[in-house]
């Protein structure tokens, strides 16, 4: 792309690779607004009360959304057409809008939609190709036709709140969450929105999943973050979860000595601040072996700066799992850090102050997700809120 | 300062052949090479497809549409003189668009014809694929922006480079024929018994197509240093949503200029540069009566001279790969400077007021380029591609 676009862009591309350091560069993104639907809880208060990021049950198949009551985030009527992927979409939006607080009026041209999902039509075109194989193209349901297309969920998100800045659908295994966060927060820095719903939904997924996830999978779930400028959320005086200031995308390549290399320097170069903490979300089963080197290899890496890890082990949520544990671990650091240290809903901060919003790495951690296929995001975010 | 992005390597798996020429000389010549689908025992056998032979690059371990993407990759990255070359694995990134990614597997498990192993049950895995195949580990990202997904991996692999993520990224769509797909469009009645007719007053749905296509996208500077001599650049995307609906297009196209206008902003380019677009052009009613209108707003008073060319005649619509065909023929128009023919143009609908390219490839009139692509939720993308600027370019070379 050309340099002169003055297309209300943030410009700082002073990042090195890897698209943003932690300490060191302007934030991308601050995270304002959280949105939990999922057997972990609905709601934020539900989240942090959650006793394991990805719920926790024993047994196996596939566990049913049977906590979430459409009517109750939806209203009684306008969803009962809609797969059940997308009403937990669409609550997951309502509840992030909600948590961000009162935001100001904004063009619908100014917010967009960035969602990572594996599942979210599967079950859909299985029954439409079954139905196809049964009675030909006479026995496949119309009105279940256009939601064939994986994008078709996000896209009624857009729909449904007026969101026309953009709307982007990714879907690398495991992995599209984090992915859909750090596009988001780019996408804000590029100026191509001021607020964006970015996260992770997800429907039945075939039972296969089983084989990388863990014995039991849900049969759907979302959590969406509400992101805004850094301007934005200081604007409006937000209550700011935490601050995106970078992220890393790699493949770990099957051979252990190049996937180890990979992975220090994706964690390299996410500035050369270390963070406090590395959470980890890895798969199981048959992905197993993999995992297990790459944390050994995160831990040799966090020991040597000091850092501490913690690891979610499975993928019940799918793509969704990674951006819960993230959204859990903001919500319980906001309700326990004390006064002063977060931007208070109401507490106003200068506007289009560019500071760094924390002191260097002190409350900084690095979420990263490993996918069967070797992709590894890596995102880096800041605590502390405003602090300074 | 942001750096100049550039196209220096292409490769396509297509209808039309499997390698640059063959492509290229079928697009001029308004190739039109439909032909009934040979999927025995099912309902769209004998559907009007814009079938790709076989299964290049495919084992039978990987779907269609990874292999056509394996296949188209390779020959992008030969293309760009970096095939066996030693650039660092980490420094490549991989940006792929599909729409339903490997449906056959899952198709033939449904149908009885095999069993999966592995990760085969998962359809979106290309981009896994490719990282292994072409050895590298660089970012690596699926999008699934339905039928935009492919211009959308263009403008998102190009941010790979701007954001600093990697110094080369093989950006592109892939997609094969999937029989649910298929089978949603010929329910909905979308598809054209004939053959596929962008912007004809006859036209009467799309017609499906699949296929590979793939760019290789560095920094301007860093095709100097390799002494390459990039097809075109990448100036600019604008992103945009509808909102409007799930299936259909807003009439209005209120976000389909903005998309056209953000392309040309981002890309610090005048409108008057404008001389060729590429436009979405699928057949549809829908979509191509208000194509007309947004791409007639876009050019304004260049509208009588600008030519308009619509590749699904000669291509199908590839879905996911659609944007990435557009994009690989927008270079390709670019370095030529002609435009190919709409081959299946017979009688142009009287409100349409476009210059489309009829008969003969036509001269592009400026050095910009406008690629449209839209999808199902009103998803738009333009992607200005121009003339590439510095050292070694065909612009320095005039000088």
């Amino acid at each position: 792309m050309n340099a002169n676009t003055d297309v209300n862009a943030n410009t700082d591309m002073s990042a090195g690779r890897g698209g943003g350091s932690g300490a060191d560069a302007a934030p991308l993104a601050a995270i304002t607004g959280i949105g939990p639907v999922s057997r972990v809880g609905i709601g934020v208060a539900q989240l942090a009360e959650a006793s394991l990021p990805c719920g926790g049950d024993t047994g196996s198949g596939i566990r049913e959304l049977d906590n979430f009551d459409p009517a109750e985030h939806l209203g009684k009527r306008g969803w009962k057409f809609l797969p059940p992927v997308t009403r937990a979409a669409l609550a997951a939006v309502r509840l992030a809008l909600a948590d961000a607080g009162e935001l100001p009026e904004r063009s619908p041209e100014r917010t967009g939609v960035v969602i990572g999902t594996n599942f979210a039509v599967s079950e859909i075109v299985d029954r439409i190709d079954r139905a196809l194989l049964e009675n030909g193209i006479p026995g496949i349901s119309a009105v279940e036709c256009p939601n064939f297309s994986v994008n078709v969920p996000a896209s009624q998100v857009s729909i449904a709140h007026r969101m026309k800045a953009f709307n982007v659908t990714l879907s690398n295994l495991l992995t599209a969450g984090y992915e859909a966060l750090l596009v988001g927060g780019r996408s804000l820095r590029a100026g191509r929105a001021d607020a964006v719903l970015a996260g992770a939904i997800e429907g039945r997924p075939p039972a296969a999943l089983h084989t990388v996830a863990g014995t039991s999978v849900d049969a759907a779930g979302a959590c969406l973050l509400h992101l805004e400028t850094p301007q934005a959320a200081r604007e409006r005086g937000a209550r700011v979860y935490g601050w995106l200031t970078g992220g890393a995308r790699r493949v770990l390549a099957s051979d252990a000595g190049l996937a180890r290399g990979t992975l220090v320097s994706a964690l390299d170069s996410l500035g050369d601040v270390p963070p406090a903490s590395v959470h980890l979300c890895l798969p199981v089963g048959e992905a197993e072996v993999a995992a297990l080197r790459a944390e050994e290899d995160a831990r040799r890496w966090a020991d040597g700066c000091g850092a501490g890890v913690t690891v979610t082990r499975g993928a019940p949520q799918a793509t969704a799992t990674s951006v819960l544990a993230l959204a859990r671990h903001l919500v319980r650091e906001s309700s326990a850090a004390p006064a002063g240290t977060a931007v208070a809903a109401g507490t106003a901060v200068a506007a289009g102050t560019a500071a760094v919003p924390h002191g260097p790495g002190e409350d900084d951690a690095v979420f990263g997700v490993l996918g069967p296929q070797g992709h590894l995001v890596l995102l880096r975010v800041a605590t502390d809120g405003g602090a300074a | 300062m942001t750096p100049q992005i550039v196209i220096t390597g292409l490769g396509v798996v297509s209808p039309l052949g499997h390698d640059l020429d063959s492509y290229w000389n079928g697009l001029l010549r308004g190739e039109v090479p439909v032909r009934p689908l040979d999927y025995p025992g099912t309902a769209v056998d004998g559907s009007l497809t814009y079938v790709v032979d076989g299964a290049p690059g495919s084992d039978g371990e990987i779907g269609r549409a990874s292999g056509f993407a394996v296949e188209a990759a390779r020959a992008a990255l030969a293309d760009a003189g970096l095939a066996g070359e030693g650039a660092e694995p980490e420094t490549v990134g991989l940006c792929v668009g599909t729409g339903n990614g490997d449906s056959d597997l899952q198709e033939a498990e449904r149908d009885g014809r095999r069993k999966l192993t592995g990760l085969q049950w998962f359809p979106y895995g290309t981009s896994g694929v490719l990282a292994r195949e072409l050895g590298l580990s660089g970012p690596a990202t699926t999008v699934s922006t339905a039928c935009a997904a492919g211009a959308y991996a263009v403008a998102l692999g190009a941010e790979m480079i701007t954001d600093g993520e990697a110094d080369v990224v093989l950006v592109g769509g892939t997609e094969a024929v999937s029989r649910p797909a298929m089978g949603a469009f010929l329910r909905l009645g979308a598809a054209d018994p004939v053959h596929c007719r962008p912007f004809d007053s006859d036209r009467a749905g799309t017609v499906y197509g699949e296929g590979a296509a793939f760019l290789v996208l560095e920094s301007a500077e860093h095709a100097a240093a390799r002494g390459r001599t990039p097809y075109a650049a990448v100036l600019g995307a604008g992103w945009s949503c509808d909102a409007f609906h799930v299936t259909a297009p807003d009439p209005e196209g209120v976000q389909a200029v903005r998309a056209a206008h953000e392309a040309l902003t981002r890309g610090g380019v005048a409108k008057d540069s404008v001389g060729a677009v590429i436009s979405h052009g699928t057949g549809t009613p829908a979509n191509d009566s208000t194509e007309s209108r947004t791409t007639a707003t876009v050019l304004g008073g260049m509208v009588a001279s600008v030519p308009v060319a619509a590749v699904k005649s000669a291509l199908g619509h590839s879905g996911g790969a659609a944007g990435a065909f557009s994009c690989v023929t927008a270079a390709l128009a670019s370095r030529h400077g002609v435009l190919p023919p709409v081959g299946t143009l017979d009688r142009v609908d009287p409100e349409c007021s476009l210059r489309l390219v009829r008969d003969v490839p036509e001269s592009t009139r400026g050095t910009t380029l406008l690629v449209n692509a839209y999808a199902f939720g009103g998803n738009n993308i333009t992607v200005a591609i121009g003339a590439a600027q510095g050292p070694g370019t065909a612009a320095e070379v005039r000088a």
